[in-house]
């Protein structure tokens, strides 16, 4: 029954976890049709600058998180002016510069910070106990800021006047140009929010999980599959992804033994996307 | 006028004691350096990818012991001093880059001597070198096929490995926590799962220890150990969790998710972590009942080699940097068997580590065995081991383990 009750626990944590790192990613390509393969070392360099703040400069946690998604928020302005507006719709090109982008983060933390394995400091300490249930703060606070983000997100979206104008490019770039709406200052305003959203999530599970420069790596691949499986174009699809692959990720290993359990995950992915080839929200790109 | 006669003439004294003094100093130095030769000894390392983080502090600690070696004349070989010379291949995280590094080693550049690769990476060395009679000093192993082995008869391990590593905190276990008569054993499930927990079981039980549970394995991409931890502390008739393969973060997430839940019961690593590192990621409140094999730079009694070697890491990249020492120890260990061979013949030195039962390391003298269990006579240096432990928040060295002879 115990186990029941953790593991339980666990899928909403997982979910709200995957839900938060993808939903920069998930940003960017639904509304700039930019696939950024380098959002995962942009959360990895998320995770470091908040540490910096708070390990070399003694800024507060918070206040902490709040600088790191200012900063990288202007890193993202940065990429999109210098790195991805130039590539405008060379989907090739595209992919060689996140990849190229994901190589130099990766090598400069590697240099940098050196391959000792760091953490942020709990943002909240203690652990809640009821019954059979221990969850701690720190997971709590991980998932109520997702589950937040996620809404503010989606509001953001459908009923601002930049969100509407993010959609409008995402449907028909040249359309929304003769409609007035400049494009430049619209996409550099996504990849900031794309790259902010990366930062939280980098701080906030560099703080849960731990601090690597390879930490985005794996990330990536998951936040790969909830953007597939929410569907090209969805933003709420979100949450049913990173639902269905948070209870994948914390139900089959405890019913499945080492790495069998990772690759039956993928498989049903595979077959979900069989039967909803769009995924669960998706319509054409 | 009598100015310039007198720079003009000291022109020609400075011209003349340049063209007389240059073939003195050049013959001298020419006469230097033949005295002392180089040897050239291949490092199949990476040092990029995610190996690297084990690899790099490898690297530059075996870059010390190379110095130290030097500093005290090199290796002397029939009178003749030989100079170390590393010469790394970075084999990129990959078999495929193992095997490409061995062949430029190997093929390219004509090296005799090799340290590394690590653990299953070790096996994708074996097909260049071993027909090419070069001798490698496998610096870990896991005891996949391949590594270490009868199929192996140019490597040995001279770093650590996991069996050895199993030993050694079988041992602190017992002998610290008497009451603990059943563990769980959490492992990564990275191939090495057959081969390392049968003798992994077999160790404990000589301790009279048993395991319940079954083996928890994991994926090594494993982030969030949730699942893991769930299943670790379902099985309420372990008095402690046996960590046997893994890396930090690894060991840092179980031990953090297991405190979370109150599950306080001691916990034994064996394997290569930092014991502050670990509780970067647990935190201190969580630390207390683990330990782990690692070195201590501040342990009073830690051999004399070993000290000189930390203390240059710790001077240069600081008190935190990670202490892999494998690379060092395989060096130091070439060095030994070398020097007692007399001879830069890979086949003659070979034959001279299987002679030996005994050879110094830089962790002092260990046992040359472990003829059974890795399935070839005299292939493993079994050096000894230390514990660490947190202790008001400071890594403490809680003790060396003699591992004795490896079957």
């Amino acid at each position: 029954m115990e186990q029941i009750v953790v593991t339980l626990t666990n899928v909403l944590i997982l979910s709200s976890i995957y839900i938060l790192v993808a939903l920069g990613f998930a940003f960017l390509f639904n509304m700039l049709g930019i696939l950024n393969l380098a959002h995962g070392a942009i959360y990895m360099v998320g995770g470091y600058v908040g540490l910096a703040l708070i390990r070399i400069l003694g800024v507060n946690p918070w206040v902490a998180l709040l600088l790191t998604t200012l900063i990288v928020a202007a890193f993202g302005v940065f990429l999109e002016k210098f790195c991805f507006r130039p590539f405008v719709g060379d989907f090739n090109r595209t992919i060689m510069i996140c990849v190229v982008i994901t190589i130099v983060l990766q090598t400069a933390v590697n240099i940098i910070a050196g391959t000792q394995i760091l953490s942020l400091p709990p943002f909240v300490g203690g652990v809640y106990r009821m019954g059979p249930v221990a969850v701690s703060y720190e997971k709590i606070v991980t998932f109520s800021i997702g589950a937040v983000l996620l809404v503010a997100i989606t509001l953001f979206v459908n009923r601002t006047k930049w969100g509407q104008q993010m959609q409008a490019i995402s449907q028909n770039i040249d359309a929304a140009a003769l409609q007035g709406i400049n494009i430049h200052r619209i996409s550099a305003l996504a990849c900031a929010m794309g790259c902010g959203l990366a930062a939280i999530s980098g701080c906030l599970l560099g703080a849960y999980l731990n601090l690597g420069p390879f930490m985005g790596d794996f990330m990536l691949i998951k936040v790969l599959m909830v953007v597939i499986l929410a569907g090209v174009g969805s933003i709420s699809g979100i949450f049913i992804a990173g639902f269905a692959l948070g209870a994948l990720a914390s139900v089959l290993p405890v019913l499945l033994k080492g790495a069998v359990s990772e690759a039956i995950a993928v498989l049903v992915v595979v077959v979900l996307l069989l039967i909803r080839p769009k995924g669960f929200f998706g319509h054409e790109a | 006028m009598k100015g310039v006669k007198f720079f003009s003439l000291m022109n020609v004294i400075i011209l003349i004691s340049g063209l007389v003094l240059f073939p003195v100093v050049t013959a001298s130095r020419a006469s230097a350096s033949a005295d002392v030769k180089t040897l050239n000894i291949g490092m199949l390392l990476s040092v990029t990818g995610f190996f690297s983080v084990r690899e790099v502090p490898d690297l530059n600690q075996t870059k010390f012991a190379a110095d130290i070696i030097n500093e005290r004349g090199g290796i002397t070989v029939n009178g003749q001093k030989y100079r170390v010379e590393l010469i790394l291949e970075d084999c990129k995280s990959t078999m495929d880059g193992v095997t490409a590094s061995a062949n430029r080693l190997v093929y390219d550049k004509g090296i005799k001597f090799i340290i590394g690769p690590t653990a299953f990476f070790a096996a994708a060395a074996g097909p260049v070198c071993d027909p090419n009679k070069v001798l490698r000093a496998i610096t870990w192993c896991v005891n996949t096929p391949g590594e270490v082995d009868a199929s192996t008869p140019y490597a040995f391990l001279g770093g650590n490995g996991s069996v050895l590593t199993s030993v050694a905190a079988t041992k602190f276990l017992r002998k610290s926590y008497p009451n603990v008569k059943k563990v769980a054993i959490v492992t990564p499930d990275d191939g090495a799962v057959p081969h390392v927990i049968p003798i992994a079981k077999n160790l404990l039980a000589a301790q009279g220890i048993s395991v319940v549970g079954g083996v928890i394995p994991y994926p090594n991409e494993m982030q969030d150990f949730s699942p893991i931890v769930a299943k670790l502390n379902a099985i309420k008739e372990a008095d402690a969790i046996f960590m046997q393969n893994g890396l930090v973060p690894h060991m840092g997430a179980i031990v953090k998710g297991l405190r979370e839940l109150g599950n306080n019961k001691p916990y034994a690593g064996s394997l290569p972590s930092r014991i502050g590192q670990v509780s970067n990621i647990a935190g201190v409140q969580s630390m207390e009942n683990v330990f782990s094999i690692a070195y201590t730079p501040s342990d009073p009694n830690m051999p004399p080699v070993a000290k000189e070697i930390i203390k240059r890491v710790v001077d240069k990249f600081g008190a935190d940097y990670q202490l892999e020492m494998s690379g060092p120890n395989c060096l130091w260990i070439l060095k030994e068997l070398i020097e007692a061979a007399q001879s830069l013949d890979p086949t003659v030195v070979k034959a001279k580590l299987e002679s030996m039962d005994e050879v110094e390391t830089i962790f002092g003298p260990a046992k040359i065995c472990g003829d059974r269990t890795f399935g070839i006579k005299h292939h493993v240096v079994a050096s000894p081991q230390p514990i660490q432990i947190l202790k008001d928040g400071v890594e403490v060295c809680a003790g060396w383990i003699d591992l004795g002879v490896i079957p």
